[in-house]
């Protein structure tokens, strides 16, 4: 007795080719592939979700434009993050220099404190989590966006050094180093310190 | 190998952590490790850092996203190679999308209508083959047109084209679409014009991934979005054009009218009072399960309207958007609803001023400027008579014709012909002083002036039209010509060719001032949709 088997997923180099070639459908399941894994990133990076929206959508946008130039040397997602990590830097600079938005003060003033302590107010584990979840965004907004992209690429997304390195197109060393660095910041950062002077030393490097 | 001293292992760490050091940096790491606590109390506090930073809960991109991409990706293959500028923003935050899905059309019921359902009057249409005949040429004729559709009076010409709305019998619609008048839109794209509705039903189809393929469908066509025209009644029009900066803008813009035009399948809410009960259309899907296009109409109030109309402004056409309003006795209504769309949105690009024939001024822009703009000493068209207004002066029984009120503004020298009947005999330091007392006042019956931007591609030197007066230097952009057209009297006389109908129409008025307000917005293909030979000339028919 035959049993249809399901067809088995396109590859990613597959799809690949076949955008290239044209296929809306190829495209939109690249799209469907990678786009929680963009905004993602582009959310944590820039900790807007209406930018973290727009920045994803115009990564795919792009790469659908660019998308013949795609020569395969490197994984598509790769590509795509590299993208998507250029627009949201990019992005952020220009945001900075324009303003500082009302959230991202609301947001640093209320992590500007100590953490509190759950004994003393006596808030419950779930409420303790969600603060420190929070303080931890907090942290991670605070940090220069070398350090930041980083981490968040090694510790959210779980990337490789060498994928990373590929993404912010610098060596394999830059990474080590930022991502070190960047770590011991947060540490201090959610200790309620200022950045000891090891991860002070990232700027010079 | 020379040992390595324990702030170059210490730097490891974080590399040792992730497993990415070859084995014999490891051995060192482990060793360093092993001989000093506090290196231990590192590795742990980093480790912790990781943890605390992979337990960050994963958010996922809205479900939009990948529909609007994947209609952009079929789009590009109908319509071609986008050009290397092009960044448009299919959607922008979901909030955002949910607020502009709603400004397809906005009807606002607030009680009952000011309008009789009725037809307000019996077109005067013009004699077949007769030349169309300019509202500033013949000094505020009633032009007639069919009341039974509103194509008809979206027929607004612009200065600079005769200003030429023409009357056009209902019984032959696909005259309408036959450009005999020129709309502000279809001046801009003299590409052929189509039915409303089997446009509508065309965007329905493009929101479906049917969009009829590249060579059936010439990518100059103008696209309104609307729903299908009333064939019964002319009511109040508040008309938005959006100009996408390009062909990916285009796309957006078209999904999200049309799910803005789909959302709520057949349903057509009228009256009530406030605008919570239909103000959700957030969870609208974007691929609607029925593309019939529908009309629809939104309870809002004045603010929720704003809202919406501002955020379609925001996101959609960013280079011109054109706003067109009718009037009532209390179009205050409207002045605020186009005043808070566009007043305080640092990024709308639109730029328009609000006028009122009581008496009344109000500059509205981007950037409002704190006084009084500087054009206003020279562009004298804003400058507004004292007199009661018509509705006023209709409704305690006058049968002021409505071009007379406009008759009295007077037109900018140099700019436009005096016309007769012209007797103001202020200064210019008077009727400066004067508007700046009125900037104040309450709106009784507004009009709006609207200010054309170019878009970046067009040339400079193309022929202005003769109304084109600089816009106030807060919102012009740089070395960039403004074109300013003053409609009100046109788009008064299209809607009511006759005082008596205008006096008919403001007889049915309630009291409280209930009235309708329906909002149409048009998306009109982006430049670069655009065949050189379809592109339109300034002064071409």
């Amino acid at each position: 007795m035959n049993r249809a088997t399901p067809e088995p997923e396109p590859t990613e180099v597959e799809l690949v080719r076949r955008a290239q070639r044209g296929e809306p459908t190829a495209f939109a399941a690249l799209v469907c592939r990678y786009q929680d894994r963009v905004f993602n990133t582009c959310y944590r990076l820039c900790h807007n979700h209406a930018d973290a929206l727009d920045l994803t959508q115009s990564a795919f946008l792009k790469a659908l434009e660019a998308l013949h130039t795609f020569d395969g040397r490197s994984r598509f997602y790769t590509w795509l993050f590299r993208i998507a990590v250029n627009l949201t830097l990019s992005h952020r600079r220009s945001r900075r220099r324009a303003y500082t938005s009302l959230e991202q003060r609301h947001g640093e003033g209320r992590s500007g404190g100590a953490p509190a302590d759950p004994r003393t107010v006596g808030v419950s584990a779930d409420i303790e989590q969600k603060e420190h979840r929070r303080q931890v965004e907090a942290a991670l907004e605070r940090l220069d966006d070398e350090f930041r992209v980083a981490v968040v690429l090694k510790d959210i997304e779980g990337l490789d050094y060498s994928t990373i390195a590929e993404i912010l197109n610098v060596p394999i060393g830059t990474v080590k180093s930022r991502i070190h660095r960047g770590r011991l910041m947060l540490r201090d950062l959610l200790t309620d310190e200022e950045p000891s002077s090891a991860a002070a030393q990232t700027k010079r490097t | 190998m020379p040992q390595r001293r324990p702030k170059e292992l210490d730097s490891e760490l974080s590399a040792y952590l992730d497993g990415e050091l070859p084995a014999q940096q490891r051995q060192e790491v482990e060793s360093y490790l092993a001989a000093s606590p506090a290196a231990r109390q590192r590795l742990a506090e980093l480790r912790a850092v990781a943890a605390s930073l992979g337990a960050l809960p994963r958010l996922r991109a809205p479900e939009e996203l990948s529909a609007a991409l994947a209609r952009h990706a079929e789009h590009r293959v109908l319509w071609g190679e986008p050009s290397a500028k092009d960044r448009g923003r299919i959607i922008r935050a979901s909030a955002q999308l949910a607020a502009a899905a709603a400004v397809l059309l906005i009807g606002v019921l607030v009680g009952r209508h000011l309008f009789a359902p009725a037809p307000l009057s019996t077109p005067h249409a013009l004699p077949a083959g007769q030349p169309p005949q300019s509202l500033e040429a013949d000094n505020r004729t009633p032009i007639a047109h069919s009341p039974a559709s509103l194509d008809d009076r979206e027929q607004v010409s612009v200065a600079g084209r005769g200003l030429t709305p023409v009357a056009r019998p209902a019984a032959a619609p696909d005259a309408a679409t036959g450009d005999t008048s020129t709309s502000v839109q279809a001046r801009e794209h003299t590409g052929p014009i189509k039915r409303e509705s089997a446009l509508a039903n065309e965007l329905a189809m493009a929101s479906l991934g049917t969009l009829p393929t590249a060579a059936s469908e010439p990518a100059a066509t103008h696209m309104p979005i609307s729903p299908p025209t009333s064939d019964v009644e002319p009511e109040p029009l508040i008309i938005v054009s959006v100009t996408p900066q390009d062909a990916i803008e285009y796309l957006g813009t078209g999904l999200l009218l049309a799910t803005w035009m789909t959302a709520d399948g057949a349903a057509r809410f009228t009256g009530g009072a406030t605008s919570e009960s239909r103000a959700a259309p957030a969870e609208a899907s974007l691929l609607p399960s029925a593309p019939a296009p529908v009309e629809l109409t939104w309870r809002l109030d004045d603010q929720a309207a704003a809202e919406r109309l501002r955020r379609l402004i925001d996101t959609a056409g960013r280079q011109r958007v054109h706003l067109q309003t009718s009037f009532g006795p209390d179009d205050s209504f409207v002045v605020n609803l186009v005043a808070r769309a566009l007043s305080n949105e640092p990024g709308s690009s639109a730029d328009v001023s609000t006028r009122s024939l009581s008496s009344q001024a109000t500059v509205l822009a981007r950037q409002p400027p704190p006084s009084l703009p500087e054009t206003l000493s020279t562009d004298a068209t804003k400058e507004l008579d004292n007199q009661p207004s018509p509705p006023q002066a209709l409704t305690t029984g006058g049968e002021r014709p409505v071009a007379q009120s406009a008759q009295r503004r007077r037109e900018p020298r140099g700019v436009l012909p005096p016309r007769k009947g012209f007797d103001d005999r202020r200064t210019p330091e008077q009727i400066r002083a004067d508007m700046e007392a009125q900037l104040q006042a309450a709106t009784a019956e507004p009009e709006l002036e609207i200010v054309r931007v170019p878009p970046p591609g067009e040339h400079p030197s193309q022929p202005i039209p003769t109304e084109a007066v600089p816009a106030p230097a807060a919102t012009r952009p740089q070395g960039e010509p403004v074109e300013r057209h003053v409609f009100f009297e046109r788009l008064l006389a299209l809607l009511f060719p006759s005082p008596t109908d205008l006096a008919r129409a403001l007889s049915t008025a309630e009291p409280t001032g209930a009235r309708t307000v329906r909002l149409r917005v048009r998306l009109l293909p982006p430049p670069e949709a655009m065949t050189p030979a379809s592109r339109p000339t300034a002064a071409g028919p």
